[in-house]
């Protein structure tokens, strides 16, 4: 490799991670508890509920959805999801449907009495804390978007990192650290050896996490383009009141998904729906479809069925993009390796801001060697 | 004597191997469940355990 091509990569190298290495740090050790939020939430609170009447019939999701609405009064709903291990139906509500999630309300149901189901609150508001600083540092959409650029600034810094590993190891064995030699050389060659064993790790969670930024943007496309036959002639900033039955266009939304499960239902007006549809999605059976998510829009008002609705390649991007960035869906010890590499990547960017201060000082002293001679 | 400098494929040979290795894990854990899951994970972790015989080899 020529050397301008060298200094060329270099410079890409030093500047993509200069600027974003902060960022990345806070999202790497912000990133560690995420991904045991449900090891950490288990133990701080252990289970204890138990349904009212087990045995019992169930109540609607209507009856439910009354229920959740007479407790926040002046709200709307805007989710309604369904846990798969106990009789339980989660309600989210807010001031409006397009209110921001930090407006949001979430509450659990007894779909066998209609109790409210305790929190898990202990150490809920500290994970909340740490899940807005890693997504979006408290600025919502323009804090999402910032930290997107920043992973796009990470993969940058990890292609060229890729392409400078070869002129540093043409003399050297694969694996070599060199701790005998000076501070810099034994860092050098561990941010060398920890950065290309990591790369096919990192640009995974890298990517992924650029994607996950673009949540907000992708669903607008989705609502814009798959949707596009059921924008309907409400007013702009207008929203259906729903007034069909839930509990009907559930039923129905299973007769059209009939070998799919429940997942949730985005009520009109929310970012998973239309503003006059209920969304109701399912996900697929089989590991290797079920986190694709497929919706069946019913009219919140008519009850008139628009069908199943195959998402767009974009947003089925986007449902694989969370599991691949959090590593939160191949049991504990993928969780424990995405944390080691998760350290491994701190020490990455620890020591290239090594590398960067130790250079510049060695330069520093360099360029005042001659000045020092001359006066001497 | 100065080592004979190394082409591309002998840099590359192992850091493409534990890549593609890493890659493989990360996908198959999503497809398959079960046992599966303990060797997609060690594929997913075959960096660590590169990083690790490094270490013990220094």
């Amino acid at each position: 490799m020529r050397s301008g091509t060298i200094r060329g990569w270099a410079f890409v190298h030093k500047w993509t991670s200069l600027i974003s290495t902060a960022f990345l740090l806070m999202l790497c050790i912000t990133g560690l508890p995420l991904i045991f939020h449900d090891e950490i939430d288990a133990a701080l609170n252990p289970e204890e509920w138990q349904a009212a009447n087990p045995e019992g019939p169930r109540l609607t999701l209507d009856e439910i959805l009354d229920i959740a609405l007479a407790n926040r009064s002046g709200e709307v709903p805007v989710y309604m999801s369904f846990d798969t291990e106990r009789p339980v139906v989660n309600v989210t509500t807010a001031p409006s449907a397009t209110a921001s999630v930090s407006e949001m309300h979430f509450a659990s149901f007894d779909v066998t009495s209609g109790d409210l189901v305790p929190p898990a609150a202990k150490g809920e508001t500290v994970m909340d804390f740490i899940l807005r600083l890693h997504t979006d540092m408290f600025l919502e959409l323009p804090g999402t978007l910032f930290l997107g650029f920043m992973g796009l600034l990470l993969v940058a810094a990890i292609v060229s990192g890729v392409v400078l590993y070869a002129p540093f190891m043409r003399k050297l064995n694969f694996g070599v650290l060199r701790t005998e030699q000076s501070s810099r050389v034994k860092w050098l060659d561990y941010h060398n050896l920890l950065g290309i064993v990591a790369t096919g790790w990192l640009l995974v969670v890298g990517l992924t996490g650029v994607i996950n930024t673009l949540e907000a943007p992708i669903l607008d496309a989705w609502r814009d383009t798959a949707l596009a036959d059921l924008i309907d002639d409400l007013a702009s900033d207008e929203i259906a009141t729903a007034t069909a039955s839930l509990d009907a266009a559930v039923n129905h939304a299973r007769t059209q998904a009939p070998d799919m499960e429940l997942q949730f239902v985005a009520f009109p007006g929310t970012d998973f729906s239309t503003r006059r549809h209920y969304a109701i999605f399912f996900h697929g059976a089989s590991p290797a479809t079920e986190r694709i998510i497929t919706p069946v829009l019913v009219d919140a008002t008519s009850g008139a069925s628009s069908g199943l609705r195959d998402m767009p390649w974009f947003v089925q991007a986007l449902s694989l993009s969370r599991p691949l960035h959090f590593g939160d869906y191949g049991g504990l010890l993928l969780k424990l390796i995405w944390a080691l590499l998760d350290i491994a990547t701190i020490i990455i960017l620890g020591t290239g801001l090594y590398l960067w201060v130790a250079k510049k000082q060695t330069g520093s002293v360099k360029s005042a060697r001659p000045v020092a001679a001359k006066s001497a | 004597m100065t080592p004979q400098p190394k082409t591309l494929v002998q840099i590359f040979k192992w850091p493409a191997i534990v890549t593609g290795l890493s890659l493989a894990g990360l996908v198959l854990a999503l497809l398959i469940e079960g046992p599966a899951d303990i060797a997609t994970a060690l594929a997913v972790g075959a960096p660590v355990i590169v990083i690790a015989w490094a270490l013990l080899q220094k």
